[in-house]
């Protein structure tokens, strides 16, 4: 029976082309847009790293003195730390794993002759920062943990640094000029860009990762600049790096990784109770003084990752395929009474309304399909146009299987569902108002 | 009041020339009640277009009310359609979405009439044929003799020169052919002209005067007697 | 005159389909009214005035590397080197770059105690010589520029003595418009007001203080110096492929980066709303061709479906622009009643936008504009279907199936 209403199906489509064609088109648009809009607003709030998101932690400090405060978020913290926080909190080994974070940069002198120096953006953080954030090692590993209290001018660098300075070698235990410093190359990862840059979302969020990691406690050693932001709520004369690092400067940010409820608890306690001394150094005077761990998935919500404006998109996408629904409705409304005489014969020779329904719907589904075809093939247009728009968001824009199904299971859905009113309204109309000859 | 003479009309495909009208010629008088017949493939239908003036001719004139029909353009014809023609159709061709009264509205609004004065026409013509009572109603809910009767009204509310009638009965039973009938033979007694078409001979004796079209031509075919009403015996 | 009573009575013998029409038309007009305003908005801000010779101005980033790179010394020669270069116009060392999105703010009072109420405003801190005023091409309402014996070059922490700041910045502090030759107050410290500039816009063009600006009298001898040319518009793009050469030839040990025009800083830092405002075009667009298929679709259709009926008030003396008219009417009539829903559709989205993503309203003239828009859509739509319909031929009326 399913292959004769396909048949039908077919040949009726062959009687009304403008008609079906007209509906392709119009479903086709409706699903390329919103699809496209979907996809990107589905990709930018996905979560960049589902498996661990949950018991990874940003720590934030109330650190301000009375009348300041961040009024760009509600819980008015402050989005980063000051490095004497950063090495205090670094005593607890409460956390599975730990680490602290600066965004820094250097340039970088090139051994090759005739590659001129470049400037290269770099992160200083801890030894536990790649197994925290599941970052894969294609050769050599990350410093030893003792670095991270004594310094060396150790290096691990992404793939595509390698690829620039070494060819692409196993360059482990090769050096590297930075600005003058010879740093030794301990392990190269391989390409690693998170959607979004969730573990430091100061300058943006879909920014590209660094390509070059460094230890934190280099800070004091090279005196690192920081290539990220730098706020200063208090009134203080900063000439020197380590004013800088004994400052109330907010420029660090801090990550733990606390694996279960009690583990976390715990940690809570400590840092309020670190928090407790620090106020007997006249520090943390404001009256909302405290700590607030957010996991991956509050801390993006938090940094308003998915912009307004896609939300806005979001609803508009809806809204035009709705429109395009009502319009494909409209047009099966016509295409399904311009057969209705034939559909009288049918029902006078015997066919049930049973069957008259379900023979529309096979119609209206193969439409949909078609529609939906055409509105993946126009959604992968409309996603290239937005990668050129968003100059940021290349790693954005590829639509994963779950998209495409997705894209063809709207059509055919909403297809279906603009099909059943049309559809029923033929088969409930009595096949004799059809026969009279008018 | 209306004359035809040497009416020719060819209707040519790429195959074959056809003749559906040659050297027609007819002359009406008003008031009288003239039956055109003829068998099927005759040229009825196309004697009807062209008096109506739905089609153009070929050859020959048309003169209506002394209107030469040939020098007007499309415009000019409807408009003498709509002020000098009451059609009545096989089919009735009432509008099914509109209701009893803008039917017969129809024709009235193409004449530009003030708005009290159509009002007036419509339930007039209505009260003539005996269905100002179903004013509001729909053409579905009325049976065939009575939405051929609106047809009718709709046909009369403009006071035309004439009624040109297609086949009027032709989809009804003899019961409501037979109130149609009588009320053409009324509106023909109070003064109104008459051209009927119909393939019905018994229908066309009832006409004061028949005309037989055989292969595009008036045909020497004398009509029988008219037969007298049981009723008028 | 137009039948428009009977057309409206005969329309409700088509509830559906009638319904149909009015409810895309209606979500159309809403959807497409609302983007627009959006896409205005978003290209007002873009076009804001912000009191520079955008077109003409190319700023860089100049990292310095190795021991023994005399800051001072180096930024003079760069300074002079290019100043001296045909066509250019002047050149400055400064710490930030207008709309860049990138720089330093602080804090400002007009009083000392303000600073302690909390009744502060932010303002960005730019810092350069005299040079400022021609570099970006900015106009002086009253005060002067920067004496040459007020700048100071230094590595450390320096307290201005005299500053400049913006219009937009002394309206915000100083009421009674007293602001020349007043005290400004900023981290702890305070400094004299010796010129007010028309207008000056900061890094940050999403924030209100864009346009509070400040001014000091300072060179830092910092690595994270930016240098910014006005050159003449037609050797701007010369500029930005050559100036790294000629200033590593005067010296390589420093990397040069970020070489770029102001109009494409400034295209970079509104790639959102100019990103939005391209997506809203193609909804818009796409939205409006939809609409009018559908319509054409649907009207051909009922055409076909009436050609009986047409070819029976031709019979009955109708001319075939009483037909046209006849189509368009009720056409006309049906988009009105969709735009008056979308009109109130329209409204309750407005108000939702502005609620929920605090974008304005919509301003008044949209709506009858965008009305005339839709009508001459919808008129469009049923043009060639109701010319169709007049060449139906009145001897349809006497055919019989």
């Amino acid at each position: 029976m399913f292959t004769y209403y396909l048949k039908l199906s077919c040949l009726s489509i062959k009687r009304t082309p403008m008609i079906t064609m007209l509906m392709i088109v119009a479903i086709g648009m409706g699903i390329g847009v919103s699809m496209t809009v979907l996809t990107v607003n589905y990709l930018m709030g996905k979560d960049p790293i589902p498996s661990k998101s949950s018991e990874l932690f940003h720590v934030q400090l109330f650190t301000y003195g009375k009348g300041s405060r961040n009024s760009r978020v509600d819980d008015e913290f402050p989005y980063q730390v000051t490095y004497q926080d950063a090495m205090n909190l670094h005593q607890s080994n409460i956390p599975t794993r730990k680490t602290r974070s600066l965004a820094t940069g250097f340039s970088i002198i090139p051994s090759i002759a005739d590659q001129p120096p470049f400037l290269e953006s770099a992160r200083a953080i801890d030894s536990d920062f790649f197994t925290m954030f599941k970052i894969p090692f294609i050769y050599g590993e990350v410093w030893d943990k003792s670095v991270d209290v004594s310094s060396r001018n150790v290096a691990v660098i992404g793939k595509e640094l390698n690829d620039k300075l070494f060819g692409g070698e196993n360059s482990v235990g090769r050096e590297m000029n930075m600005e003058g410093k010879l740093f030794t190359v301990v392990g190269v990862i391989d390409d690693w860009q998170p959607t979004p840059r969730f573990y430091d979302l100061n300058n943006g969020s879909f920014n590209s990762s660094e390509l070059l990691f460094i230890p934190f406690s280099l800070l004091p050693a090279l005196e690192l600049p920081s290539w990220g932001n730098n706020n200063g709520w208090k009134t203080e004369i900063i000439n020197t790096y380590q004013e800088k690092l004994g400052s109330e400067d907010l420029w660090n940010q801090y990550w733990v990784e606390l694996n279960n409820t009690a583990q976390k608890e715990e940690y809570l306690d400590w840092v309020n109770g670190y928090i407790s001394e620090q106020k007997k150094l006249e520090r943390f005077t404001n009256d909302k003084a405290g700590v607030s761990l957010k996991n991956v998935t509050q801390w993006l919500n938090y940094n308003t990752v998915v912009s307004s404006d896609n939300s806005i998109l979001v609803g508009l996408a809806f809204m035009f395929l709705v429109v395009c629904m009502i319009n494909t409705l409209g047009l099966l409304l016509s295409k399904f009474l311009n057969r209705a005489p034939e559909i009288g014969v049918r029902r006078a020779l015997g066919a049930s309304r049973r069957t008259i329904f379900f023979q529309h719907l096979v119609d209206v589904g193969m439409i949909g399909l078609a529609g939906g075809l055409v509105g993946l093939g126009l959604s992968q247009i409309g996603l290239m146009g937005v990668k050129s728009l968003y100059s940021d968001y290349n790693q954005l824009v590829q639509m994963d299987m779950t998209m495409m199904i997705g894209s063809i299971a709207i059509a055919i859905t909403s297809s279906v569902l603009a099909g059943m009113y049309p559809a029923w309204v033929i088969c409930k109309t009595n096949p004799s108002v059809y026969l009279k000859i008018q | 009041m209306l004359k035809m003479k040497n009416i020719k009309k060819i209707f040519r495909t790429d195959l074959v020339e056809t003749h559906a009208l040659r050297d027609f010629s007819l002359e009406v008088d008003e008031g009288e009640f003239v039956a055109v017949t003829g068998p099927s493939g005759s040229g009825k239908t196309t004697f009807l277009n062209i008096t109506g003036m739905l089609e153009t001719f070929d050859g020959g004139n048309y003169t209506l009310d002394e209107k030469d029909v040939s020098q007007l353009n499309d415009n000019q014809r409807s408009q003498l359609r709509n002020e000098k023609i009451g059609f009545i159709f096989q089919s009735f061709n009432l509008i099914p979405d509109l209701n009893l009264f803008d039917n017969v509205d129809v024709p009235l609004r193409y004449r530009k009439f003030g708005t009290k004065d159509r009002k007036l026409r419509i339930e007039n013509a209505l009260e003539r044929v005996g269905l100002s009572a179903r004013m509001k109603h729909l053409p579905s809910q009325l049976s065939g003799g009575q939405q051929q009767r609106v047809a009718i009204a709709r046909a009369l509310a403009g006071e035309p020169r004439f009624l040109l009638a297609d086949e009027p009965t032709g989809n009804l039973d003899s019961l409501m052919a037979r109130q149609v009938m009588q009320l053409l033979e009324e509106i023909n007694q109070q003064g109104t002209t008459v051209i009927m078409v119909t393939h019905d001979a018994e229908l066309a004796r009832r006409a004061q005067r028949n005309i037989h079209i055989v292969d595009g031509q008036v045909s020497d075919y004398q009509p029988l007697q008219p037969v007298l009403n049981v009723a008028e015996m | 005159m137009l039948e428009i009573r009977p057309i409206l009575s005969a329309l409700t013998r088509h509830k559906s389909s009638t319904f149909l029409m009015i409810l895309q038309i209606a979500i159309t007009f809403a959807v497409v009214i609302n983007s627009i305003s959006i896409i205005k908005q978003r290209l007002d801000l873009m076009n804001r005035d912000t009191g520079l010779a955008e077109s003409e101005m190319i700023a860089f980033n100049i990292s310095p590397f190795g021991e023994n790179y005399d800051l001072e010394h180096n930024f003079k020669a760069d300074i002079e080197l290019l100043r001296n270069t045909p066509g250019v116009i002047d050149a400055l060392v400064t710490n930030m770059v207008p709309i860049s999105g990138s720089g330093s703010s602080s804090t400002v009072s007009a009083t000392e105690d303000d600073a302690n109420n909390d009744e502060d405003r932010g303002a960005g801190f730019f810092r350069g010589d005299s040079h400022i005023l021609n570099t970006f091409g900015l106009k002086l309402a009253s005060g002067r520029n920067f004496k040459p014996n007020e700048i100071v070059y230094s590595q450390t922490f320096v307290e201005p003595k005299v500053v400049m700041i913006t219009q937009s910045l002394a309206d915000k502090l100083y009421p009674k418009n007293d602001a020349l030759g007043n005290q400004i107050y900023f981290w702890g410290t305070s400094a004299t007001i010796v010129g007010i500039i028309e207008k000056l816009a900061g890094p940050w063009p999403s924030t209100t203080q864009f346009m509070d600006n400040l001014i000091q009298p300072i060179i830092s001898l910092s690595n994270f110096n930016r240098i910014i040319v006005r050159i003449e518009k037609s050797l701007v793009s010369e500029m930005l492929v050559s100036v790294e050469k000629t200033l590593l030839a005067r010296n390589a040990n420093r990397v040069i980066s970020n070489v770029r025009s102001l109009d494409e800083i400034k295209r970079r830092s509104y790639s959102d709303d100019y990103a939005m405002t391209k997506i809203l075009w193609s909804v818009v667009i796409l939205l409006i061709s939809i609409t009018l298929l559908g319509i054409i679709g649907i009207v051909s259709f009922n055409v076909n479906q009436r050609i009986k009926q047409i070819g029976t008030r031709r019979a009955l003396g109708a001319r075939k622009i009483d037909i046209q008219r006849y189509f368009i009417t009720e056409n006309i009539l049906i988009t009105s009643m969709g735009l008056v829903v979308g009109t109130l559709i329209a409204i309750v989205f407005s108000l939702y936008l502005a609620q929920t993503f605090s974008i304005p309203q919509i301003d008044w003239y949209y709506y009858p504009l965008g009305t005339l828009v839709m009508l001459l859509v919808g008129i469009s739509a049923v043009w060639v279907p109701a010319q169709r319909a007049s060449n139906v031929s009145p001897a349809v009326a006497t055919q019989s199936i």
